[in-house]
Order: structure tokens, then C-alpha cells, then sequence
């Protein structure tokens, strides 16, 4: 009899430990899912982090890295998401679960702008779904990553896709919409960086002209000349040195000036042009 | 016995319910989130547990944060706080040190130095940390006092106690440019001050551009006379132009002396923070 109350006790004490600590552990994450609501954030990632600390329940792991990574997202620090989703271990997941932390990588990776790191995680869920549909918010992130490698013909397939597949009002609608979208008229037209150079290194102005830039064009174009100009009367009056110096050497400087300038401005039309094509597909898809 | 068994159960329900993290599970909890580089959720941990407890970890731990997010004098301040008794205190005040140095803060450095109570293994250490602040005060005859002189140098101290030699002779060595005289020779050959700087492209093209000024000037003066428009507008562009580059050639020089002493410094700075990261970590 002394033996078994002995033994009652040891397993009463025994339990009682086990419990405290698994106690604490679900305190923890039940802490962390009432931050996670109330919208702290910050908080909610620190519970989270003590909650897989502390924890041995591996069962868990996937859903609170998957909260934690959440938390991150909502503070628009997509550098730290992707850095707690790549701490999930993929190997013994389910398909669902395994396409779950993909999508998600996939959006922290593009949300981040590391485009390549996104496309490498949809081609994996891709490669691991076989046949069946990407989910839909992974089909949107591939057509906004191809729309930013310029890739207009593919992701014009799969926006096509991506109406068809999903519950979509008025999908006819919808594909006209895509079809205008992607049209060759609408499509962004990207200026040639050496077109714009060449056309700058043979007519100062005419490269800004190219690039949208009118007025900035004939401006140049006049300044340029003038010094020219200036350079021709003056050595023709016999005034060399002012020729040389006053006429030619400032516009050599206004020359190579003009150059640069052409480049860079090439450079920033095409960026704003591709952005605002870019924006005009993400609002539309993402309307639908 | 029942009674017992059903006390004790319900002694352990009721902990069950108050589970808290104890110090220890925290301070771990921090380490952890230290050596993963969550720097900004350790520093909300250690405030929380801020007003709970006077542990010479917590103000250790929030030092090295602070220090890894670059705060330097929250650092510092954080850093003195770790006691003597404390294993990290030696870290801690050297780290606190290092940190006032760097924010230029140079005598609170040095007192805090003077403070550390020493084991005879760091006190070569001090006396590198005392005399790579006094090349930084430019306190050569400090320097020459504290520098380690002894053959039996710390291995962790022998490269930087060179290195710091060599940054004393390059600034010994160095004569400080004169504003003046830069002044003095832009405004006899246009540009040499910029050279005299250092900075001889810079000095080629403004004598290239005064030069040719003048030229234009003296050609259209020669041709046109003193009174013609464009001998003024030329003569008025040279004026300028001459006038640009002797000022120019006279900051030259106080930004080439400060370009060289923010140079040494950042080479100071380095030598005198190796050994601390190699010693302690």
C-alpha cells in the first residue's frame, strides 16, 4: 500500500511538471493569437518565437512559424517572413500544407522583390502539384512576376487562366478586359536606351525628344547649337582662342552633359511606363 | 491520504493555470533572440523584465542590442550598469568604453577605463584601449606614455599594437596643409592650391578653366579694348573664375586635413575594436 501511494505521488508530481511547462507553452500561443487579433503584431511574433523556443511539439511547428510569418506580413517586414517560412520544414508535409507555405513564400519573395526567389517556389509547387491548379493567390503572384520580367505573352495565358478557373463575374467581360489590357496598343512602349544615346550623340535633344521630353529636347537642342555657333563666328571674326574656348569647350560640356542626361532619362521612362502597366494589371486582377 | 493526493492535485491545477516564464526561461529566451539577430524583440523582452529585476544579464544582454543596432551611447550606459560580480563585466565596461569612444566621447571613455577593476591578463588590453583613445585625441605625448612598449604582448594585441604604431608615425609624419598658403599659390598659379591639397585633377582643371578664361579675356582686351562688352563679360566670367578657385583651393585643404584625420580615426577606431571582438567573443 505504501508503495503504490508512493507511486501515485511521483506520477501526480511527474504530471504536474509536464503540465506546468505544456501550461506555459499554450499560454504562450494562446497570448500570442489574442495579439495577433487585437492587430499587435510585434507582440504576437515575440509569443510566437518563445512559443517555438520553449516548445517541443513538433505537430505545432508548421502553424506557428506559418502565425509568425503572418505577423511579419502584416508589419510590411517581408525580409523577416520569408526568413521564419524558410524555417519550415517542407519534407514530410502534405500536399495542401506544402502548397500553403509555397504560396505564401512565393508573395513574402515578390512582396520582398526577389522576383527569382518567388518564380524558383512556384515552379517547386508546380512541380509538386502536378496536374492540378496553383492556387489562385499563387497564379496572381506569377502573373505580376512575369509581368515584371516583361513577359507579357505568358502572363497574358495565365491571367486568361486565372478568369477561367476562378469564380469570376462576367468572365467574357473579364477576358475582353485582359485581351485590351494586353494589347499591343495598351502594352508599355519601352524607349531603346541606345536608340535614345545614338539619336543624342548625332542631334543633342533629339534623344530627350525620343524619351517623351519635348520641350527639354528643343532646349537642348538650341543651347547646344548656340555654343556651336558661337564657336564657328568667333573663329571666323579670328578670335581663336574665345572660339575655342568659349564656343567648343562649353559645348563639349553641354555635349557630354546631354549624354548622360539621355541615358539617365530613358532609364526613368521605361521604369514608370512598366510600373504604371504593371499597377493597371495588379488593380484590375485583384478587382476581379 | 486521499486528502493529500487531492491537495496536491489541486496545488498543481492552480500552477498550471498562473504559468509564467521564470527569469531564467526569459533571459534564455533573450540569449536566443540575440544570437538570431532579432535585436529589436530582445530589446522589447529586456524591457519588459526592465523594472522586475536589477540582474546584471538584463542590462548586459540589452548592452549588446543596442550595441548591434548601433545605439551606441544607450549602449554604453546600459553596459556600465553590468557589476563587477558579473561574468560579462569585464565585456561589458570595455564594450561601454569602446562604444564613448566611438560616439567621440572620449572622456567618458577614459573613465570609464579608469573604473574597470582588472584582471593582470586585461590590463594590457586597457592600456591598448587608453592609447589608441589618445591617438584619436592626437595626445602624442599620452600615446607615447601608454603604448605598449613590453615584448611580451597579448596574442590577440600583437597586429593591432603594430598597426597602431604605424597609424602614430602617418600622423607624425603628415604636415598639417596650410589654408593660407594654398590661398597664396592658387591666387599666383591657378590650381597649384588645389595640388597642394592633394587634389591634383581638381587643380589641372581649374587651372584649365582660369587659364582659358583668361585668354579669352586677353584676346578679346587685345582686339576690342578694355571698353567692349564682351572683353567686360569675359573679364567678369575670369573674375569669377579666379576668384572660385583661390576659395576653392582654401577649403581644399581644410577638407583635405579633415578627410585625413576622419581617415586615421575610422583606422583607430578599427584596430582598437578588433581585439575586444577577439579577446571576449
Amino acid at each position: 500500500m505504501k508503495w503504490i501511494k508512493k507511486s501515485y505521488l511521483i506520477f501526480i508530481f511527474l504530471f504536474g511538471i509536464y503540465s506546468t511547462s505544456h501550461g506555459q507553452n499554450q499560454l504562450a500561443l494562446s497570448k500570442a493569437d489574442s495579439l495577433f487579433s487585437n492587430g499587435d503584431y510585434q507582440l504576437a511574433a515575440i509569443e510566437y518565437e518563445r512559443f517555438l523556443y520553449f516548445s517541443s511539439d513538433q505537430t505545432q511547428m508548421l502553424d506557428v512559424l506559418y502565425q509568425k510569418a503572418q505577423c511579419y506580413k502584416q508589419l510590411s517586414e517581408f525580409t523577416k517572413a520569408c526568413k521564419t517560412l524558410e524555417r519550415i520544414r517542407l519534407y514530410n508535409e502534405t500536399p495542401d500544407r506544402y502548397a500553403q507555405i509555397k504560396k505564401e513564400l512565393s508573395l513574402c519573395y515578390f512582396l520582398d522583390n526577389q522576383i527569382q526567389k518567388a518564380q524558383i517556389q512556384i515552379s517547386q509547387l508546380r512541380h509538386k502539384l502536378k496536374n492540378k491548379d496553383l492556387p489562385k493567390e499563387t497564379l496572381l503572384v506569377e502573373i505580376f512576376i512575369l509581368n515584371e520580367l516583361k513577359k507579357w505573352d505568358m502572363a497574358e495565358e495565365l491571367a486568361k487562366e486565372y478568369i477561367n478557373t476562378n469564380e469570376v463575374n462576367n468572365k467574357t467581360l473579364a477576358l475582353q478586359k485582359i485581351d485590351s489590357l494586353y494589347s499591343k496598343k495598351n502594352l508599355p512602349k519601352l524607349k531603346s536606351i541606345e536608340k535614345a544615346e545614338n539619336l543624342s550623340r548625332f542631334i543633342p535633344g533629339s534623344g530627350q525628344m525620343y524619351c517623351g521630353k519635348v520641350l527639354e529636347g528643343s532646349f537642348t537642342f538650341l543651347f547646344n547649337g548656340a555654343f556651336l555657333a558661337l564657336g564657328i563666328q568667333q573663329i571666323l571674326t579670328k578670335f581663336y582662342l574665345t572660339g575655342y574656348a568659349a564656343g567648343f569647350g562649353v559645348l563639349h560640356k553641354t555635349y557630354t552633359g546631354n549624354m548622360a542626361r539621355t541615358k539617365h532619362l530613358a532609364i526613368k521612362v521605361n521604369h514608370e511606363r512598366h510600373t504604371r502597366f504593371n499597377e493597371s494589371i495588379i488593380n484590375y486582377l485583384l478587382s476581379l | 491520504m486521499k486528502k493529500i493526493i487531492i491537495a496536491s492535485l489541486f496545488c498543481l491545477l492552480s500552477l498550471n493555470l498562473l504559468a509564467q516564464y521564470s527569469q531564467k526561461q526569459r533571459f534564455e529566451f533573450i540569449h536566443h533572440l540575440i544570437k538570431s539577430n532579432d535585436f529589436d524583440e530582445a530589446l522589447i523582452e529586456l524591457d519588459y523584465l526592465d523594472g522586475k529585476t536589477q540582474s546584471d544579464s538584463l542590462y548586459y544582454m540589452k548592452g549588446w542590442a543596442l550595441y548591434s543596432l548601433k545605439q551606441l551611447n544607450s549602449s554604453a550606459e546600459s553596459f556600465q550598469k553590468v557589476k563587477k560580480e558579473s561574468t560579462f563585466y569585464h565585456k561589458s565596461q570595455f564594450f561601454a568604453a569602446y562604444n564613448y569612444t566611438h560616439t567621440k566621447n572620449y572622456k567618458s571613455a577614459k573613465d570609464v577605463l579608469k573604473r574597470i577593476e582588472l584582471t593582470p591578463k586585461l590590463k594590457q588590453l586597457k592600456q591598448f584601449e587608453y592609447s589608441g583613445i589618445a591617438l584619436l585625441e592626437r595626445d602624442f605625448e599620452t600615446y607615447e606614455n601608454r603604448r605598449i612598449k613590453s615584448e611580451a604582448i597579448l596574442p590577440a594585441l600583437q597586429t593591432e599594437v603594430v598597426n597602431l604604431n604605424k597609424l602614430h608615425s602617418t600622423i607624425m609624419n603628415r604636415k598639417p596643409k596650410k589654408m593660407w598658403l594654398a590661398g597664396l599659390m592658387s591666387a599666383i598659379i591657378p590650381g597649384s592650391g588645389k595640388m597642394y591639397a592633394g587634389k591634383t585633377g581638381e587643380g589641372i582643371a581649374s587651372m584649365l578653366m582660369v587659364a582659358s578664361t583668361g585668354l579669352v579675356t586677353w584676346e578679346n582686351h587685345r582686339k576690342l579694348g578694355i571698353k567692349n562688352f564682351k572683353t567686360i563679360l569675359f573679364g567678369s566670367i575670369f573674375t569669377v573664375f579666379y576668384v572660385g578657385n583661390i576659395y576653392g583651393s582654401v577649403f581644399s585643404v581644410k577638407i583635405s586635413n579633415e578627410e585625413f584625420n576622419h581617415e586615421m580615426d575610422q583606422k583607430i577606431l578599427f584596430n582598437i575594436h578588433i581585439p575586444l571582438r577577439n579577446i571576449f567573443n
